[in-house]
């Protein structure tokens, strides 16, 4: 055998028993595998035994059974047997398990391998034992693992949820409660539904959660679970938190009281939903609502849906989707909603509530009032996502509906109907089939008139002329055969498709149409004509001139006027002049057409044609045309008209001005409004109430003493539609002038058409009246419809169902306004007419505006409207109620509305409204509860007052007290003049200078060391005030540290007379701050010594430049340059007026007034003052009188006019 | 054995001071706010009064002038018991006719002694 083989040999031999000793490995291996297995099984049955055993006795015998399960010498089977126990779940034994597995440190091993075992698994299976097992020792490591940021496997989490579900245990849900301060999106709403697997048993629990100040996420959660829960022990905690300052929270607790769907949360839920500032608030408050199911909330969720937030807009829907009103009105509107999500889900709503159905059954209503409504509302359910829906009524039995929801679905506009309404082209109504026909002209199938041209051969004429008339609008057919068809259809007897065949051929220009034309010119049906003459009209040819000439005389109105408008078209000399001839009509409408025709034509030729005519009928057309040209390039040609002969053709000119805006046009009718004719002067007073503005008023207020009453009846509503406040206050006032029923109905229509808030107001107070009413209704059928119009409009009446001015159909509706109105200004306005109607009987509304509208102006509306009925303890109490209102205008106006009712029993509430710290509020407190509480009631007062320990409602009290200079307040007053709050001080020392005792001023003596400078600038005020011997203070108070200090007693000694005062203002005048030198140097200017003005000229010359800057910036109205102007008037001394001159020039005032006294003044000197003064002031007054003293007698004075002059020009 | 009437919003302090008065024999009516303080009061006509100043209803100055323009009442001698303690308190407690003005925090032995002596005074 060769080397080799013996290798391979070799190699063979030992891989084989490699192989073999590797197969022997494994295969034992995987033996004593299943050996293992079989061992464990075995030890797991004998422990099963074993324990099965003593469950029979219920673990009795604990410690038999721990020394048995320590014989079987596995624990890997003890464990996994005691497992398989606790899947028994058998609850009595629990605590013997329990006890079990603690004494074999089971619990204690469970515990730590679900902290920190290696595999997930085993973290997972220790957490579903720990769950089985129950112990509430288990929870916090529970929770732990369900927190834990490295616990990446779900499936751990998610046993330790589970097992704390399973626990139950009651002492463990404070410690979920406490988890849940945290944020967890993961484990926090596990540990909630733990938390609601208890039941109500926690409700207790969860109240006080919801208590939690301090941490809003548990206040959240707890509101949530409560909802869950459906106790009705938590509806109270949970309004109490309503008004809670975190809006998650107010959102919980809204969803949880529509959950619990208590009927006591409806009215918080009403005023979160229409006052919650956040808008997420808002909806759910409103979802909230709809859960509840009340009825009577129904009107605030109407008038949410004019809240500014979409989303709850489509809450306050929803809810009232499942309120289900009968009145769906609302709903109707929220279809025009700006927002596509809304308008669809109202349309959805009225689905479901089966509003859809209604309507379209109302389709079929020989009523054509329901029958529109019905069409109305389906065309906006259409438009807002229900096609669908409507489409399937396209089978509905009745062929009216069939026939008007083809209608409704032209309308619509969607082109998806065209595929179903095809179909129906061969209904077998007529009616359906017309309507299909129309639907499709607006459609505008794409294969365009294809499909409606079988329609032309319909047995049924209307079908026919239909389907004529859609063709015209989608365009006549470019082919032979449909115009032949077209042309064969004119021979028919009906006169209508006669004229839609003319209608739909009249554009085209073919000799055959042509004829067709000439045909219908002089058909005996006047549509065809009317067609024909239309048709003739848009040809603009010359050569059909001779026919429209003869069309102007056609019986029928339309057909003369479209002949006119035709000749208008073509424009020629000779065409106009025939339309000129024709002006001469007594047909009003037709006039107009003429006159329109030829305004179009521009003004030059309407000035043309006017040379040429000469008859008065002709001009008086021509006049009206160049009115309605509206071009002022007329106003020459009508100014020179307005002085003719002819009163008609004035008074045309007064039409023709009011069409033409302009101050030209203003003025000559002012003139026109003089005309010795009251038709022309009624026709000018006319004309200025469509262009005049403020400018007119005068004019107009002198029309409203015209002897002749329609010209005044005319300028009433002029001003009325002029507008504005100052045309009211005129209207006002002509109420002394008119008596009579028919001007008092005018003018309340006049006021209404102002549009200002006095002018609604006084028509609607007047339209309590009702036999005015009556007139009033009556004149406004006589009027055009822009004033019935506009009155409507001004009064908030349109689109009211009632239609009538009755007082309680006009309260009714103002108060449908303030309950369901979308817009503040709809509301504030029905807030002052219930006001004008008489707010005594309409309080209960108004009441209720103040308590629920969300807009703090109709509040303080409703609180003025409510002022005047202080007689009812309701308005009372809602006034006090309103002191509390979030807007701080609400309360000023109610605490100064309170002022009038002026109530002790009032006392606390308007105290209390201190704490506001608002000035104007403070100020109308203090007004009401020193009207209040003067006299005997004084004390009761102070009993109340000194119940606060607050420092603002303790100020507010020392005002009162200084209000009412009681000085049986004296004492408490100095009291807190020595208190430790620098607030209370500071009130307190200017209550005493209201006080004025000798104690008073001791007090106020005292507190002049005050260590606050606040207090003590209070107290130098105070001091001040009460005059006499308070000199020793102000004294002190000169030298205090304080520049504001000294700067007030500066100010105090400006409105002093002493000497003594005098002498403290020269100290300051030292002063090293510049305010309060100046202050002081005013001061010295107003006093009461004659020396004032020298004094103060003589202390201003040695005052440095900074100074005297800043006196120059003393307002004009300041009452030292008031006093000194009065002194260079009026005093005897010329020395005194002169000083008076030279302190006015150093203040750069530029009054004018003693100036031009001093230049006039008997005494040189003082004339030579005003003019050293006067020498600063470039002003032509100045030169003037600077010119006339060059004549002076004296030649000082000229001197100084010459220097005075010298300066002006540098 | 007198009758003590003692009226203040913090129910903790009225029974500290209610259980103190009876263990010395005396007859305790113990009431939370001002508005049943003076009804208790015109019923029970107590020997002496104790308010606290800051109640809710009516506040202790309100009943002490009410106690105190009573003619059955006027002279039943009244103890304030209040936190708040400036000047101008004080002054006012005896405006309304107070005889005794304590401020909180309070002994209670304190007020124990304090009351006796006006007790024995009477």
């Amino acid at each position: 055998m060769s080397v080799g083989n013996q290798a391979a040999l070799y190699f063979a031999i030992v891989f084989g028993v490699a192989t073999l000793a590797l197969l022997a490995w494994f295969g034992s291996r995987r033996l004593l595998g299943r050996l293992h297995v079989r061992r464990l099984e075995r030890r797991i049955t004998r422990v099963q035994r074993i324990v099965h055993d003593h469950r029979r006795e219920k673990f009795e015998k604990m410690e038999r059974l721990l020394f048995q399960l320590a014989e079987v010498q596995d624990w890997t089977a003890v464990e996994a047997a005691l497992a398989s126990e606790l899947e028994d779940g058998n609850v009595e034994l629990r605590p013997k398990v329990q006890k079990l597995f603690d004494s074999l440190g089971l619990t204690e091993r469970y515990l730590r391998e679900l902290r920190s075992g290696e595999r997930w698994t085993d973290r997972a299976a220790a957490a579903r034992i720990l769950g089985q097992l129950g112990h509430a020792q288990a929870v916090p490591h529970l929770v732990e693992a369900m927190r834990d940021a490295t616990e990446d496997a779900g499936s751990v989490k998610m046993a330790a949820a589970q097992a704390l579900g399973q626990l139950r245990a009651k002492e463990a849900v404070p410690l979920l409660l406490a988890e849940l301060r945290s944020i967890d999106e993961w484990a926090s709403p596990r540990i909630a539904e733990v938390l609601i697997s208890f039941g109500r048993d926690i409700v207790p629990e969860l109240i006080v959660a919801l208590g939690d100040e301090k941490n809003a996420n548990v206040r959240v959660w707890a509101a949530q679970i409560l909802g869950r829960l459906g106790d009705p022990r938590s509806v109270q905690p949970l309004l109490s938190r309503v008004s809670d300052r975190s809006e998650q929270v107010r959102m919980s607790v809204a969803e949880a009281l529509g959950k619990l769907g208590d009927q006591r949360a409806v009215n918080e839920l009403m005023m979160v939903a229409r006052r919650d500032p956040v808008s997420l608030v808002r909806a759910e408050a409103a979802r909230a609502l709809g859960a509840l199911g009340d009825p009577t909330v129904v009107d605030g969720l109407v008038a949410l849906l004019g809240d500014p937030d979409y989303w709850t807009r489509l809450r306050a829907i929803e809810a009232l989707e499942l309120i289900r009103p009968k009145d769906t009105s609302a709903l109707d509107l929220a279809l025009r909603d700006d927002s596509a999500e809304v308008r669809g889900r109202a349309a959805v709503a009225l689905q479901r509530i089966g509003v859809l159905d209604q309507r379209v059954e109302e389709l079929g209503s020989a009523e054509r009032s329901i029958a529109d409504r019905a069409h109305r509302t389906l065309v906006e359910m259409g438009r807002a996502g229900l096609i669908e829906s409507i489409l399937s009524y396209l089978e509905h039995p009745s062929f009216r509906i069939r026939s008007r929801m083809a209608d409704v679905l032209g309308e619509v506009g969607d082109q998806h109907a065209i595929r179903t309404l095809l179909p129906l082209l061969n209904d077998l109504e007529w009616p359906v089939r017309v309507r299909v026909i129309e639907a499709l002209g607006k459609l505008r199938p794409p294969d365009g008139v294809k499909s409606l041209i079988s329609s032309l051969a319909d047995p049924e004429e209307t079908v026919r002329a239909a389907a004529v008339s859609a063709i015209r609008t989608l365009g006549a057919p470019d082919d032979a055969a449909g115009i032949e068809a077209l042309l064969a259809l004119f021979a028919a007897a009906n006169g209508d498709v006669r004229a839609s065949v003319i209608a739909s051929m009249g554009h085209v220009r073919q000799p055959t149409v042509d004829e067709l034309i000439r045909r219908g010119l002089a058909d005996p049906n006047r549509t065809v004509r009317a067609q024909a003459v239309h048709a003739a009209a848009e040809r603009s040819d010359e050569a059909w001139m001779p026919a429209l000439e003869l069309a102007l005389g056609d019986p029928e109105t339309e057909i003369r006027v479209k002949a006119a408008e035709g000749l208008g078209k073509l424009g020629t000399k000779v065409a106009l002049e025939t339309v000129v001839k024709s002006l001469a009509t007594s047909d009003r409408a037709l006039r107009e057409a003429l006159s329109e025709v030829l305004a179009v034509q521009g003004v030059e030729v309407v000035m043309q044609l006017m040379a040429s005519q000469s008859s008065t009928e002709d001009r008086l057309g021509l006049v009206w045309s160049l009115g309605k040209t509206r071009d002022p390039a007329a106003l020459d040609t009508l100014e020179a008209l307005s002085t003719d002969e002819e009163p008609e053709l004035r008074a045309a000119i007064g039409g023709a001005l009011g069409k033409i805006p302009g101050a030209r046009s203003q003025a000559l009718l002012q003139k026109l409004g003089a005309d010795r004719n009251e038709r022309v002067r009624a026709a000018a007073v006319n004309a200025l109430g469509t262009v005049g503005d403020e400018g007119a008023l005068t004019a107009l207020e002198a029309a409203l003493l015209d002897p002749d009453v329609f010209v005044r009846d005319r300028a009433m509503l002029a001003l009325g539609r002029v507008g504005g406040d100052k045309a009211t206050q005129i209207l006002l006032g002509a109420m002394r002038h008119e008596s009579s029923p028919a001007s008092r109905a005018r003018r309340v229509v006049a006021l209404a058409l102002t549009g200002t808030t006095a002018g609604f107001e006084c028509a609607l107070e007047e339209l309590a009246e009702p036999k005015l009413r009556t007139r009033v209704e009556a004149l406004l059928r006589t009027e055009g419809p822009e004033v019935r119009t506009a009155f409507r409009e001004n009064l908030r009446l349109s689109g009211a169902r009632e239609h009538g001015l009755s007082e309680g159909e006009l309260a009714a509706r103002y108060a449908r306004i303030i309950s369901q109105g979308q817009t503040v200004g709809d509301r504030a306005r029905a807030v002052t007419a219930l006001k004008a109607l008489g707010a005594s009987e309409h309080r209960l509304i108004l009441l209720n505006a103040l308590r629920t509208d969300p807009s703090p102006e109709v509040r303080a509306l409703a609180v003025e409207a409510l002022s005047s009925e202080l007689r009812f303890e309701e308005v009372v109490k809602g006034l006090v109620e309103a002191l509390r209102d979030p807007a701080i205008i609400v309360q000023r106006r109610s605490a100064a509305a309170l002022a009038e009712a002026a109530d002790p029993r009032h006392n606390e509430a308007l105290l209390k409204a201190f704490l506001l710290q608002d000035p104007e509020l403070d100020e109308a407190l203090v007004e009401t509860l020193a009207r209040a509480n003067g006299g005997r009631l004084l004390l009761g007062f102070l009993d109340t007052l000194m119940g606060h320990s607050e420092a603002s409602i303790l100020s507010g009290g020392a005002r009162v007290l200084g209000r009412l200079q009681d000085p049986r307040g004296m004492k408490l007053l100095a009291s807190w003049l020595r208190g430790p709050e620098s607030t209370l001080r500071a009130s307190a020392a200017r209550a005493l200078g209201y006080v004025a005792t000798l104690d008073a001023r001791e007090a106020l003596l005292g507190a002049v060391a005050d260590p606050t400078p606040s207090v003590r600038v209070a107290v130098a005020g105070a001091l001040g005030m009460l005059g006499g011997d308070t000199i020793s203070g102000l004294t002190q108070l000169c030298s205090d540290p304080s520049v504001s200090v000294r700067l007030a007693v500066a100010e105090i000694v400006a409105t002093g007379r002493s000497s003594h005062l005098l002498e403290l203002a020269r100290q300051l005048a030292q002063d090293p701050d510049v305010l309060v030198r100046s202050a002081a140097l005013l001061a010295v200017l107003a006093s009461a010594d004659s020396e004032g003005p020298a004094s103060f000229v003589a202390l201003v010359s040695g005052q440095p430049e900074e100074v005297k800057r800043e006196l120059c910036r003393t307002p004009s109205d300041h009452p030292a340059l008031v006093h000194t102007r009065r002194l260079v008037c009026e005093d005897r001394r010329p020395q005194v007026r002169a000083a008076g001159l030279h302190a006015l020039a150093l203040l750069m005032d530029r009054t004018l007034e003693p100036l031009m006294s001093g230049f006039t003044d008997p005494s040189p000197e003082v004339r030579i003052a005003a003019i050293e003064s006067a020498s600063r002031l470039d002003l032509p007054e100045v030169r003037e009188a600077f010119d006339a003293l060059l004549r002076d007698p004296d030649p000082k004075v000229r001197d100084a006019v010459r220097r005075g002059k010298m300066s002006v020009l540098k | 054995m007198s009758t003590i009437l003692i009226a203040d919003d913090q129910v903790d302090l009225v029974s500290i001071l209610a259980s103190r008065f009876r263990a010395l024999g005396h007859r305790v009516i113990e009431v939370h706010d001002g508005a049943r303080a003076f009804e208790a009061a015109q019923r029970d006509i107590p020997d002496l009064v104790i308010l606290d100043v800051m109640m809710p209803e009516l506040n202790g100055y309100q009943v002490c002038r009410q106690i105190k323009q009573d003619r059955g009442l006027a002279s039943v001698p009244v103890v304030l018991l209040t936190a708040k303690d400036s000047e101008a308190d004080r002054f006012w407690g005896g405006e309304v006719g107070a005889e005794l003005y304590l401020t909180k925090p309070i002994d209670p032995a304190e007020v124990v002694k304090k009351v006796q002596g006006l007790l024995e005074a009477r």
